[in-house]
């Protein structure tokens, strides 16, 4: 048997973790190899003084019980009554929800919400006199525009108070503000 | 030879069965809720190798009991922060070892270790029969031999002392398969060995 196979089986024999089964391979093994005995004795003399020396330092001491009770004192009240508190699923749903709803209104006015800043919107029919200034989107047709898009058409409004906007209406028949970013 | 010398009664029950395992988890949880009762019994049960796992850092009994009751503090305070009640061991394990450093740093002591001399002294009031101690010049080399090894070695070796500790729960506490330690085990023992027969090596012996 294996130097290393061995030696676990004598270690599990002196810890008490040995199976019968392992027993009888162990028991097999010192049959057959005094040397194998002689180093089973050596580590069971040692497995003894081992013992012998930290025992006492293992088994003295305050009894458990008195030292957790000194704890319970020392220990933060607060913590203690933390603990309950924050160890509710609730509280966990509730601030996930809070998280997420958080997280929404960020990246709404990151990504959404158009930019506040004026910028003058320039008119693409401006480049092109030809078209009429009052295009209006009932049964209009978006302008054409140098650097063609493909799925948007740009087109302007005149509101009643006579503002132009410009803006794009997407092909499902929506229609959006446009997002200028200052080269058309 | 006979044979009969080396049976032995296996002395420990495997305590880390699957319910245990269980059993251990639901007082964890109800702990985590701020159940006295279950904190305490969870570290009733945990005691003994909370106890040689501090020693093993320490090597002093002198401060040991102080020691404990920070740990007790920590785990009553933050036991709320245990995401796992399964893993409530390897948690503890590294609770302790935290607090047995920072207890060291604090004080403002080197970091001790096994020393030899306080637990002779301590050994020698102990009411063992004399014939089992071999003298103190050998208590006093396998101190030094326990001393030097690597602290993985040392810490199940010093786990396996208390007799009160599986192999399973030993791997469960130290986060490692339970091969791993057996091996540690075979490896520590070896290597006091070794230094008991005046063999000096930095090499960890593995065949």
């Amino acid at each position: 048997m294996a130097n290393e196979i061995l030696d676990i089986l004598m270690g599990k024999y002196l810890d008490g973790e040995i199976t019968p089964e392992e027993q009888r391979l162990l028991d097999q093994s010192l049959a057959a190899d005094e040397s194998a005995r002689e180093e089973l004795n050596q580590y069971r003399r040692l497995h003894e003084r081992l013992r012998l020396a930290v025992h006492p330092a293992l088994e003295g001491g305050k009894p458990m019980e008195e030292i957790f009770e000194m704890a319970w004192q020392k220990a933060s009240p607060m913590r203690r009554i933390s603990n309950r508190f924050f160890r509710r699923e609730w509280i966990h749903s509730a601030a996930g929800l809070a998280a997420g709803l958080l997280l929404g209104f960020v990246l709404h006015g990151m990504i959404v919400a158009p930019d506040n800043s004026v910028q003058p919107i320039p008119s693409p029919l401006a480049q092109n006199p030809t078209q009429s200034e009052s295009f209006t989107p009932a049964g209009a047709k978006p302008p054409t525009i140098p650097g063609e898009h493909r799925n948007v058409d740009w087109y302007t409004v005149t509101d009643p108070s006579g503002e132009q906007w410009l803006l794009e209406g997407y092909r499902r028949q929506h229609v959006l503000p446009a997002m200028y970013y200052g080269d058309l | 030879m006979c044979m009969k010398a080396f049976h032995l009664p296996s002395y420990r029950l495997n305590t880390m069965n699957g319910s245990g395992r269980q059993n251990e988890a639901a007082l964890a949880a109800a702990a985590r809720q701020g159940d006295k009762n279950s904190l305490q019994e969870l570290l009733r049960r945990n005691w003994a190798w909370i106890k040689a796992l501090v020693y093993n850092y320490t090597g002093r009994a002198e401060n040991l009991d102080d020691i404990l009751q920070d740990i007790c503090v920590r785990v009553i305070e933050k036991i709320g922060s245990l995401r796992e009640p399964e893993r409530f061991r390897p948690w503890l394990a590294t609770l302790a070892r935290n607090e047995a450093t920072a207890f060291y740093r604090r004080k403002g002591h080197q970091f001790p270790c096994l020393d030899p001399d306080e637990i002779i002294q301590a050994d020698e009031k102990a009411p063992v029969p004399s014939e089992q101690i071999e003298g103190r010049e050998t208590m006093q080399q396998l101190l030094h031999a326990i001393r030097e090894l690597p602290d993985k070695y040392r810490e199940v070796l010093l786990m396996a002392c208390t007799e009160q500790i599986s192999y399973e729960e030993m791997a469960a506490t130290l986060d490692v398969p339970v091969t791993t330690v057996q091996i540690r085990l075979v490896r520590a023992r070896r290597m006091v060995r070794q230094r008991l027969a005046g063999k000096e090596t930095t090499k960890i012996p593995r065949s």
